[in-house]
């Protein structure tokens, strides 16, 4: 299908006894309660393996699960974890992705909040990092034995400069265990065309601020 | 919300990038503008790349104002009646936020740049836009 017919249909509810609701309603839980203890081994094993399944209200309910697949969707991706802000997105994937004594690489351009957090976080907690500038010809002098990944933006926050997200993907699969992360919002999922990251595979769309870019 | 939002996504963004060229373009002959920041725009160092590898555009920009307004951009952005002021963008309303960039700069230096406005284009009429953008720079001098 289209790119059109995909945005207008995925994500949309499942018939239940002949008829939905258009737009998936708003379901809102903290707990979630089981009917046995079966029930609840299934939700639990189901969540933890990414599943659309319930086992507690923080992890996702039927909503945010139907947003993920749209997104997943668009973004021909793997899956889709949302976050209620994009400032928490990006921490969850340095968080997830560095540990102490790992390095980053950073674009100048990126978007401000992003180096509050690793001057007053991530740094005082032996993440080390570098920015580069968004017209920097030669990235592959700034990498070091330490460097895990390469965090990017683009067009640049404010300044707008674009980023060959080819080129750097080329770059890191030059490396083992070598991450590209692109804060993709102001091209947002459903315009980008980023036919250059054809040769890479997303490990995990981040909505509505980034992708996670992963080199084979 | 973002997901019903989300369904009319690709009918919105080629208006919000449609208007945001026109005024772009307008802006850019300003003689109180220096420079307009938009890779969509031809005169663009990156807009060989901006074809390349997107589809589309946000409407979102950013205008570098002349050096001989330096320290008016509040003069600016208050005298624009169409624009809020904010820092989102994709919403249907046109909005202005001035930024400070070389604080947020630690390889590049902004320093000896224009002040740096950023625009959000909303859905109205572009032609109304640049009116109002017209009568705020017109206050500077």
């Amino acid at each position: 299908m289209k790119r059109d017919t995909r945005i207008v249909h995925a994500g949309r509810p499942k018939y239940r006894a002949g008829s939905r609701p258009v737009n998936p309603p708003v379901v809102r839980a903290s707990t979630v309660d089981f009917e046995s203890l079966d029930a609840m081994d299934a939700a639990e094993r189901g969540s933890r393996a990414g599943e659309p399944v319930s086992a507690y209200g923080i992890h996702g309910t039927d909503t945010t699960f139907a947003l993920e697949a749209f997104i997943t969707e668009l973004e021909g991706g793997f899956g889709t974890k949302i976050f209620s802000s994009g400032l928490e997105a990006i921490s969850s994937v340095f968080l997830g992705y560095l540990k102490p004594g790992d390095h980053v690489l950073v674009v100048d351009t990126v978007y401000s909040p992003v180096r509050r957090l690793l001057h007053r976080f991530l740094g005082e907690r032996g993440i080390g990092f570098d920015f580069y500038s968004p017209r920097e010809p030669d990235i592959q002098r700034l990498i070091r034995s330490s460097t895990r990944m390469i965090y990017t933006e683009t067009p640049g926050s404010v300044t707008m400069e674009l980023q060959d997200i080819g080129t750097l993907a080329q770059l890191a699969r030059q490396h083992d265990d070598l991450l590209v992360v692109c804060d993709n919002t102001w091209a947002s999922d459903s315009v980008i065309g980023l036919s250059s990251m054809v040769h890479t595979s997303r490990l995990s769309p981040v909505p509505s601020t980034s992708a996670v870019t992963r080199t084979c | 919300m973002t997901l019903r939002g989300a369904r009319t996504l690709h009918v919105r963004y080629p208006a919000h990038a449609e208007r945001a060229l026109k005024v772009a373009g307008w802006l850019e002959s300003h003689p109180a503008i220096a420079r307009v920041l938009y890779p969509v725009l031809p005169s663009s160092p990156d807009h060989s790349q901006w074809q390349s590898q997107f589809d589309g555009a946000a409407g979102l920009f950013t205008v570098e104002l002349a050096g001989e307004v330096r320290g008016q951009t509040k003069k600016f952005v208050e005298n624009l009646t169409l624009f809020g002021l904010g820092a989102s963008w994709g919403g249907f309303e046109s909005l202005a936020l001035p930024c400070d960039v070389a604080a947020n700069r630690s390889v590049d230096d902004w320093s000896e740049r224009g002040d740096l406005v950023r625009l959000h284009i909303g859905l109205e009429d572009p032609q109304d836009l640049i009116d109002d953008l017209d009568t705020a720079l017109s206050t500077l001098r």
